[in-house]
């Protein structure tokens, strides 16, 4: 409690010391500890605060150890609004995560600007490629999103296929907890190894 | 990484895998997780990749 305590008198009775102002009294000591006007304990014998309630911005970080900071009290739910607040969410519905993502170069030498969970992906030939998954999903319906730039001078979209692939005449892919496959070609039926491709799985 | 892992595909022709350099894993054990099951493989120097895609799917895998 920060501040200066000003009382009119101290008085011992019954075991206990009493902080008075007056005939009232705003504070008892006794060998349980210290209580409230009201009766709360607000610290116990042992020194335990108990039912004060500490104001988060008195207390130093410094003066709280890591160890006391346990995954239990800190535990929040998916949709906390406190991780909405952090993500910029707002509204009732839920969030849910992307758990794997990457953005690669499929011209030339192909390769990975940057990713996320993700360990490799298998270039299977023009337009096909293979997004393989460092830690598994938990099962095979996840989300797949994937975007491509446009073929070098023709004005035309990307069509990507998901779990699909080109090589060997179109066809289904199935998926699995660690791999998905797409394909692409321009709305000509040209397939093409964009200068972007980006993949974000869901779950 | 400037490795890449080559293996044959079912139709005569070959695969490349693009390590993650991010992912924390060696090309072994994306080698080991990544290339199909019985499937022969390569590791190779990312120079040894041709960079003109033009005839891509004529690449072979030559053990």
């Amino acid at each position: 409690m920060a501040g200066t305590i000003i009382c009119d008198f101290i008085r011992t009775d019954a075991n206990k010391l009493s902080l008075n102002v007056g005939n009232t009294t705003f504070a008892t000591i006794n060998a349980s500890g210290f209580f409230s006007n009201t009766g709360t304990q607000l610290i116990a014998a042992n020194g335990a605060i108990s039912g004060a309630s500490v104001i988060a911005s008195s207390i130093p970080t410094a003066a709280i150890a890591d160890a006391s900071i346990t995954n239990a009290k800190l535990s929040l739910s998916a949709n906390d609004s406190n991780i909405k607040t952090a993500l910029n969410a707002s509204g009732s519905a839920g969030i849910y995560a992307c758990r794997a993502w990457v953005n690669f170069n499929a011209t030339g030498t192909i390769a990975i600007r940057a990713s996320g969970n993700i360990s490799s992906i298998t270039d299977n030939g023009t337009s096909d490629y293979t997004i393989n998954i460092t830690t598994a999903m938990p099962d095979i319906n996840y989300a797949i999103t994937a975007s491509a730039s446009v073929r070098a001078g023709v004005r035309t979209g990307a069509i990507i296929g998901i779990n699909s692939s080109v090589v060997g005449g179109w066809a289904d892919f199935a998926p699995t907890t660690t791999a998905c496959r797409i394909s692409l070609s321009d709305d000509t039926s040209t397939n093409y190894d964009p200068t972007h491709v980006c993949v974000s799985i869901f779950r | 990484m400037n490795q890449r892992i080559i293996y044959p595909t079912g139709d005569g022709g070959v695969a490349v895998i693009v390590p993650a350099a991010e992912c924390g894993l060696t090309i072994e054990q994306i080698a080991a997780k990544d290339v199909p099951a019985g499937k022969p493989f390569k590791i190779v120097d990312v120079a040894d990749i041709p960079t003109d895609r033009t005839f891509r799917n004529a690449w072979e895998y030559t053990a």
